[in-house]
């Protein structure tokens, strides 16, 4: 997790700086990173409970099932 | 800054070092034995022993010490057993560089299933790893033999396989199909007692002989000559030099003569209802030498010694496959061409395939040898020096 | 003229290489699994439906050559419509990105770097794609122009060194055994990967010559069809269907059977390193279109600053993607084809929509 957050931090410093040089609005791309931290940090908090393949699995598989004539 | 950054992203290159492990720190294994005895599984890796052949130049095996160490433990299961050996070992094994598993007598009549599966399933042991057996206890054969002609055991072996003297059979050889895995040949090395070259204290060198049938994992009975090995030898496409003798078609005495290679071509047919495996080795073939009267100027005695070799190679080809054949083990995995040229009745047979080919399949055996070339003299020998004088 | 920077020749090059190197590497294990003997018929249905949804996504993009999807796609359906199924399609590219990701580690952890910790190596896999698509648009082609052949040497080579290992007589039972009935899920796996070419429909207004676009497809697809079927027959002959149906991975060991020689018997870890670079320009190039379309719903100007946050959220997502091997397998049937078409498929809808509107004004017009 702590690791996760330093990636993030090290990310966001590295694009607020050019994005300063190159004078762009931060303010809707801090939002979005703060987004994507908060994000990544509850599915790695969660991934022993929950994997992403079940969302898969549950929405897709009845499908296949029918496509595949099994 | 930015020097700084990217020689910081650059360490990330050092992520190959993370679970780094040195040369010096890893034993190869060079050959594995495994062998049943009272107590479990037996197994011996054979580990060339690096820091004694650093030492020692040309010498061989004579000063300093061994060059080629053998480590065995037993135990109930194969795997346990490694483990217990890797225990003795001050070194990491490496499987990796592995090529050849020599099994024991025992342990083949036991079932052979276990080394298949750990090879199989193991990614750092390859398919092609080569097969031997050993007609008594594997690890007291190889560890007591005397090493003449190369370096090491295991460059024997290696040499047998690539010079075809021995059959090669490799794990995957035994996984071909499934109606008929489990089954192959395994061929046998041999240790004779003989003195010659040997070590005082040693007493045994390494020599090829025979084959083991194996079906379903399990030796069967009989043992294959080596005749019988090399018609086998044959059927697998992987004859080389072969030496042979016929007797002569004019009177008595006999033609020695070498074959190259062997080309054999196996189809499937069907004929009247019955399925019949069609094996046709073609060959060339010099004649080395005429111990007989026989005249190879003359294109009828030629063609009868053709006629001779041909029925030889039926016979010898046709003995062996009988004996394989009533064993009931496919080792040639015949199947395979039942499956792709008959699948409608393949489905009908495959679950009973061993009892299908023991019983109702025809092999035919059609050979055509031809005498290519005939050696650098005229006339023999015999007939050039010796009887000259005819009716003296 | 400075929007048009991909040439019809680098697209060609770079999706022959995008559909190839997901194929082979990992499709191979599980096509036949599935298929068995009928799975090169399989290959030839799959880059059959590729081309039809290809076709479709072109044949959409045509229609307004100059103006990118995710702009023009408001005005077809409205808002409330076109955003969700913006999500979705971006959702099912992060999804692809993560299992290609996911594939890569186990294949790397398992046999080259045992003992590494998974993260590690996602990282730096991460870095490498996130690097080369900051550039832009123009370096995951110009990378694939100069990959091409290296890629397509390696593995043309590969049937060819087996050779001596082959049993000719087994590839009769491709004419005897193969059936459509077989081949079909095959076809059906295959197909979505052979679709991934929809995604021309993003990146169109940069591309130039676009009246070729249809040419290129078609002989990318031949190509890559073709290439998938010299390596699965030489897998099939020389492993039998019965022992390549029970490898995870025949293509490695297949390398390890080459016999001509000693020191090409280790080749397998050269071909795995040719081959890693190959996947990272085609994830690369998913990450670009993501970071594009994201940063076009946002309605903010630049897409570079997005690139690295993305990324990392895809190796987060890797991670917690699946626990074990027998997780992630069982995923395979259980629906990411069906989920890739639906995101490959959505552009027809707006197609028909499209058409539908299209008449029904000049049906107003004409009555006006």
């Amino acid at each position: 997790m702590i690791i996760i957050a330093i990636a993030y931090i090290v990310i966001i410093t590295y694009e607020v700086y050019y994005m300063k040089r190159h004078s762009v609005p931060i303010k809707p791309y801090v939002v979005l990173y703060g987004f994507m931290l908060i994000a990544s940090e509850i599915l790695y908090y969660f991934k022993d409970e929950f994997q992403l393949i079940t969302i898969i699995k549950v929405l897709f598989a009845p499908i296949e099932s029918i496509l595949l004539f099994k | 800054m930015r020097k700084l950054i990217i020689s910081l992203l650059l360490l990330m290159m050092l992520t190959g070092c993370w679970s780094s492990e040195e040369l010096n720190d890893q034993a190869f294994i060079g050959v594995l034995i495994i062998d049943r005895n009272d107590d479990g599984i037996e197994v011996t890796f054979g580990v060339p022993l690096t820091t004694n052949l650093a030492s020692g130049e040309t010498s061989g095996s004579a000063s300093g010490g061994e060059v080629f160490g053998y480590f065995s433990r037993t135990a109930p299961t194969l795997e346990e057993a490694m483990q217990k050996v890797q225990g003795d070992l001050s070194r990491r094994a490496n499987i990796g560089q592995n090529r050849n598993i020599v099994v024991g007598r025992r342990f083949a009549e036991e079932g052979i299933t276990p080394v298949l599966e750990l090879a199989a399933r193991n990614p750092n042991i390859r398919m092609n790893t080569n097969m031997f057996l050993v007609d008594g206890y594997a690890k007291d054969e190889v560890a007591k033999a005397t090493v003449t002609s190369e370096r090491f055991f295991i460059s024997i072996l290696n040499k047998y396989v690539e010079h075809r003297t021995a059959l090669q059979t490799t794990i995957k050889d035994f996984m071909l199909s499934k109606a008929s895995g489990g089954d192959g040949l395994l061929p046998i090395i041999n240790f004779s007692n003989t003195t010659e070259g040997a070590m005082v204290g040693k007493s045994s060198t390494v020599g090829t002989g025979g084959a083991a049938i194996i079906k379903k994992g399990k030796l069967v009975e009989p043992i294959l000559t080596p005749d019988q090995t090399s018609a086998a030898q044959s059927i697998r496409n992987q004859l080389g030099n072969y030496f042979f003798s016929i007797k002569s078609p004019t009177e008595n005495g006999w033609i020695g003569l070498y074959s190259t290679s062997v080309d054999v071509k196996t189809k499937i047919v069907k004929k009247e209802k019955k399925y019949h495996i069609l094996i046709k080795p073609t060959s060339e073939v010099e004649a080395i030498s005429n111990n007989s009267t026989m005249n190879f100027a003359i294109y009828e005695e030629v063609k009868k010694l053709e006629d001779r070799i041909d029925q030889f190679s039926d016979q010898l080809h046709a003995d062996t496959m009988l004996i394989i054949q009533q064993t009931g083990a496919d080792v040639f995995h015949f199947d395979r061409y039942m499956m792709v040229k008959y699948p409608q009745e393949w489905r009908k047979i495959k679950d009973h395939w061993r009892e299908y080919y023991r019983d109702q399949l025809a092999i035919d055996i059609d050979s055509d040898i031809r005498i290519r070339r005939k050696g650098s003299t005229v006339r023999s020998f015999k007939s050039q020096f010796i009887e000259h004088n005819e009716g003296d | 003229m400075t929007t048009k920077v991909v040439t019809q020749k680098q697209m060609y090059k770079y999706f022959t290489i995008h559909i190839i190197t997901t194929i082979i590497m990992f499709m191979i294990g599980i096509v036949l699994q599935q298929s068995g003997y009928s799975a090169p018929l399989g290959v030839l249905i799959g880059a059959c439906i590729g081309i039809v949804i290809t076709f479709f996504s072109i044949a959409f993009a045509k229609r307004r050559p100059d103006a990118f999807f995710v702009h023009y796609g408001a005005d077809i359906v409205t808002r409330w419509l076109h955003y969700p199924l913006m999500a979705f399609i971006i959702m099912t590219n992060f999804l692809l990105v993560a299992i290609n990701l996911w594939e890569i580690q186990d294949l790397l952890l398992q046999f080259y770097l045992t003992g590494t910790p998974s993260w590690i190596i996602l990282g730096l896999c991460g870095l490498c794609i996130s690097y080369m698509a900051r550039y832009g648009i123009k370096s995951m082609f110009r990378a694939a122009e100069g990959m091409f052949y290296l890629s397509m040497i390696t593995f043309i080579i590969i049937p060819y060194l087996v050779h001596s290992n082959m049993e000719w007589f087994l590839a009769r039972g491709f004419a005897t055994i193969a059936s459509v009935k077989e081949a079909w899920p095959t076809a059906y796996h295959l197909g979505s990967i052979f679709g991934e070419a929809s995604l021309i429909l993003y990146i169109y207004p940069y591309i130039s010559q676009a009246s070729y676009t249809r040419k290129t497809t078609i002989r990318f697809t031949m190509l890559a069809a073709l290439m998938v079927i010299c390596h699965l027959i030489p897998i099939l002959i020389v492993l039998g269907p019965d022992l390549a149906q029970n490898l995870n991975y025949p293509e490695l060991d297949i390398i390890r059977l080459i016999k001509s020689g000693s020191y090409l018997e280790t080749l397998d870890p050269i071909i795995i390193a040719l081959w890693l670079v190959s996947i990272f320009i085609k994830l690369s190039f998913i990450l670009f279109v993501i970071s594009h379309m994201l940063s076009r719903i946002l309605k903010l100007k630049y897409s570079k600053p997005l690139i690295y946050p993305i990324c990392a959220f895809i190796i987060v997502s890797t991670i917690c993607l699946a626990q074990s091997h027998t997780q992630f397998f069982s995923m395979h049937n259980g629906g990411v084809s069906t989920c890739v078409y639906i995101s490959q498929l959505i552009p027809l809808l707006y197609y028909v929509i499209d058409v539908m509107r299209n008449r029904r004004q000049q049906m107003e017009e004409e009555s006006l």
